[in-house]
């Protein structure tokens, strides 16, 4: 069978086939701790709530801890903040596991193959992907499934670009960070990650406009139209530029890491380049990509701008299309 | 019978409002002489030192009704001990889990997908 397990910043989705079509499940990457009480624990086992008790807390797992922060209006926390599990949040891990958990349920036989997404190697931070991948990688096997990594930038390749011989480069615009990877017939050639993506838009406009995050963030997941021109309110303005200096931001690191790579192999045809994750929903996003990019020449032939068919699903569907491809030639 | 008249208890009556009216007009002839003294600016800031100290009063009795409940709450806020949980030892909890999360589906066949990774990609690499 196979199952693809994207690990996201803000989600954790899991995609598995059932029959003709594909099922995604998906649970908030948060927790939120709250006093133990034999009451409270009583109630949220009633209301099927996931949580795990340790020691005189409870802590509120998976979507329902979005919930319990606006309640008691605090935040909640996110073990994945900047798309890795760091190594100073080791109280996070049990939520980790928890939430992965919920999602992946057990193995659909013995030893199913489950393929998990990394990011690529952060050009613009000092992170630790080491232990995040074997973290990930414990809990699954854990679970008694054998699980592998695939980059983020290549599950997005291998979901939506199947017609272009899985060449072209696949650009996931995460919460946390974006990817990107030039694959050539699955190849993974470039792949790399920056640590500005939708978080980083949010915590910029907020600080622009003087109003919280999650606010925001709300707008920007709303209503943002970035084809509107005019009439725009003052937190519409500011996404507006940020999300310009993004795509800038992520171009311009693709043009200097192409440019870095030695021995680029030749590509004789002009190649696509496929757009995908939450960041990219507003409308628009895809004729301001294509607007920046003109200005913004890549030392490799573009063919054609693409926004994938569902944005939010391709890198566990990718995922998810890698895993089905081994078990079948097992 | 000659001599003063009884007093009724409405002579008397009428005799003490008689007795306030009269001190009104005193107090009242008192006030005019001395506002007359008093500049039209002073007056001002005496009215305005006034307002001040009861806005403020009422200000501060607003803040206090607003942020009581808000500051009982962060006193009561529990905080996490971030204690340090080395992944190789054994942390017993209790959990309670099923398999939830929001279910999305999607009618994509991917099977023509997986077909084509399969004659492009190398068998185990």
């Amino acid at each position: 069978m196979g199952k693809g397990l994207d690990v996201g910043t803000s989600f954790i989705y899991c995609a598995e086939r059932q029959g003709r079509e594909m099922t995604f499940r998906s649970q908030r990457d948060a927790f939120f701790d709250i006093e133990y009480s034999d009451f409270t624990q009583e109630m949220l086992t009633k209301s099927k709530v996931n949580y795990i008790k340790k020691g005189d807390h409870l802590y509120v797992v998976g979507n329902e801890a979005i919930k319990f922060a606006n309640i008691f209006n605090r935040d909640a926390r996110r073990p994945l903040s900047k798309g890795i599990i760091s190594p100073s949040e080791k109280e996070a891990l049990p939520m980790v596991e928890l939430v992965i958990k919920s999602v992946i349920g057990t193995p659909n036989h013995d030893g199913e193959i489950v393929y998990y997404s990394v990011p690529g190697t952060p050009i613009d931070a000092d992170f630790n992907l080491i232990y995040h991948e074997k973290i990930i990688h414990g809990f699954l096997t854990k679970q008694d499934y054998i699980p592998k990594s695939i980059n983020e930038g290549l599950a997005v390749v291998f979901s939506e670009l199947a017609d272009e011989g899985f060449t072209g480069i696949g650009i996931s615009f995460g919460g946390g960070m974006a990817n990107v990877c030039l694959s050539l017939m699955s190849v993974p050639v470039v792949t790399f990650s920056l640590t500005k993506a939708g978080d980083w838009i949010d915590q910029q406009v907020a600080m622009a406009v003087d109003e919280t995050q999650s606010r925001i963030c709300a707008v920007k997941e709303s209503n943002l139209d970035l084809t509107k021109e005019e009439g725009l309110t003052k937190i519409e303005t500011a996404l507006s530029i940020y999300y310009n200096y993004l795509i800038e931001y992520v171009l311009k690191n693709i043009r200097k890491e192409f440019e870095k790579k030695r021995r680029m192999p030749r590509i004789d045809k002009p190649i696509t380049i496929v757009l995908s994750g939450g960041t990219t929903l507003p409308k628009g996003f895809l004729q301001r990509f294509k607007g920046i990019l003109s200005q913004i020449p890549l030392p490799v032939e573009i063919g054609k701008v693409k926004m994938a068919s569902e944005p939010l699903h391709s890198v566990a569907k990718g995922a998810l299309i890698a895993a089905i491809a081994e078990e079948e030639r097992r | 019978m000659r001599g003063i008249p009884p007093r009724t208890m409405s002579d008397v009556w009428w005799g003490r409002k008689e007795k306030i009216k009269e001190k009104t007009i005193i107090v009242r002839k008192v006030i005019r002489e001395r506002a007359q003294g008093l500049d039209e600016e002073a007056v001002r800031e005496i009215l305005r030192e006034y307002t001040e100290d009861v806005l403020n009063t009422l200000a501060e009795k607003i803040t206090n009704r607003a942020f009581s409940s808000g500051v009982a709450k962060r006193e009561n806020q529990v905080e996490i001990k971030t204690a340090f949980i080395d992944p190789s030892e054994e942390v017993e909890m209790e959990h309670n889990f099923e398999r939830l999360g929001k279910v999305e589906k999607s009618q994509t066949d991917i099977q023509d997908v997986v077909e084509s990774l399969k004659k492009i990609k190398p068998e185990g690499k």
